[in-house]
C-alpha cells in the first residue's frame, strides 16, 4: 500500500515537473519519426504533423492547459532559433550551387512571393473573410517570427498569423510532393526552393529529409522569401489602397 | 575556411537533423488555439490549402523552366 502511495506521489511529481512534457514531446517525435522512416518518407506521414497530433490528443484527453505543457516544451522551442541560424551551414557548403543558379533563384523568388500574396488575397476575398483576418493571412508563406512582425505592422493579429503560418508549413510539407508529381517537376532544386519559399521551416525540414540539394535550396528560399515578403506585403497594401 | 572548426559544422548539422522536433511545441500551440479562428476555421483552412498548393506549383514550375532554358542556351 505504501508503495502504491509512493508511486502515486512520484507520478504527481513528474506530472508537475516540466521534464514530463519535455519527455512527452521527444517521445512523440521518436514515434512519429519511426513511422515516417518505416513508410519510406511518405509525405502524408509528416513527422511534425503526426507528433503534434499525438501530443495534442494527450493534452486534450487529460485536459492540460497549453501554458503548462509549454513549461516543459519551451526548452525544445528555444532551439528553433539556433537551428534557424544553423541553416547557414548547408548553404555555405553548397554556395557554388547557389551562385550558379542565382538568376533562376532571383526570378522565382520575386514571382513566387508576389504570387503567394496575390493568391492568398484573392482567395480570402472570395471567402468574404473579415479584413483583420485577411491581413493576418497575407504574410503566411514566411517563417512565423517574420510573418508575425509583418502582421503587426499592417494591422493583422500576430497570434492568428502564427497559427495560419504553421498550418501553411504543415500543408506544404505533407501535400507539396503530390503537386510536384502532378506537374512532373524533375529538378530537386526547384522542388526544394518552392517548398522553402512557400512553407518556410517545416517545408525546409521536409526537403532536407528527402534530398540534400533540395534542402539547401529550401533554406535559401525560406530566408530570401522572408526578406522580400516583409517589403512586398506593405507595398501590395499601398497599391491596392490607391486603386 | 579551416579556422571554421569542424565542430561548428558537425553541431549545426546534427541540430538540423532534428529540425522537425523543434516545431512540435509551436504546432501543439496551433492545435490548442484553433478556436481563435472561430466560425472562419473552414474558410481559412481552404484559403491556406488552395493558396499553398497553387504557390508551390507555380514557383516550382517557374524555377524549373528557367533552369532548363539556361541549360539549353549553354
Amino acid at each position: 500500500m505504501i508503495d502504491n502511495q509512493r508511486l502515486y506521489s512520484i507520478w504527481i511529481y513528474l506530472q508537475a515537473e516540466p521534464l514530463f512534457w519535455l519527455t512527452l514531446t521527444i517521445g512523440s517525435y521518436l514515434i512519429a519519426d519511426f513511422i515516417y522512416r518505416k513508410s519510406n518518407l511518405f509525405p502524408l506521414l509528416n513527422p511534425v504533423a503526426i507528433s503534434v497530433l499525438l501530443v495534442s490528443l494527450i493534452l486534450i484527453f487529460f485536459n492540460i492547459q497549453y501554458e503548462r505543457y509549454f513549461e516543459g516544451a519551451k526548452f525544445i522551442h528555444f532551439l528553433l532559433g539556433p537551428a534557424t541560424v544553423a541553416l547557414a551551414i548547408p548553404i555555405f557548403k553548397k554556395w557554388d550551387l547557389i551562385v550558379l543558379n542565382s538568376k533562376a533563384i532571383f526570378i522565382s523568388l520575386i514571382l513566387g512571393s508576389v504570387f503567394a500574396i496575390l493568391v492568398t488575397y484573392s482567395l480570402a476575398l472570395y471567402f468574404e473573410l473579415p479584413r483583420e483576418l485577411i491581413l493576418s493571412l497575407l504574410p503566411r508563406s514566411v517563417t512565423a517570427p517574420i510573418a508575425m512582425g509583418i502582421s503587426e505592422i499592417i494591422g493583422g493579429i500576430p497570434s492568428l498569423t502564427a497559427i495560419i503560418t504553421i498550418i501553411t508549413g504543415v500543408i506544404g510539407a505533407s501535400l507539396g510532393v503530390f503537386i510536384f508529381d502532378l506537374i512532373k517537376l524533375k529538378n530537386m532544386g526547384a522542388r526544394g526552393f518552392s517548398l522553402g519559399l512557400t512553407s518556410h521551416g517545416i517545408g525546409t525540414a521536409r526537403a532536407m529529409s528527402k534530398n540534400k540539394n533540395a534542402g539547401v535550396f529550401a533554406a535559401v528560399g525560406m530566408g530570401l522569401s522572408g526578406l522580400i515578403t516583409s517589403m512586398l506585403v506593405p507595398l501590395f497594401l499601398k497599391i491596392i489602397s490607391i486603386i | 575556411m579551416n579556422f571554421l572548426a569542424k565542430d561548428l559544422f558537425n553541431s549545426a548539422e546534427s541540430l538540423l537533423d532534428y529540425l522537425p522536433l523543434l516545431f512540435i511545441p509551436v504546432g501543439v500551440g496551433v492545435v490548442m488555439h484553433l478556436s481563435f479562428l472561430e466560425d472562419n476555421l473552414v474558410s481559412v483552412l481552404l484559403v491556406i490549402i488552395l493558396g499553398t498548393l497553387l504557390t508551390l506549383g507555380i514557383t516550382g514550375f517557374i524555377m524549373e523552366k528557367i533552369l532548363t532554358n539556361s541549360k539549353s542556351n549553354d
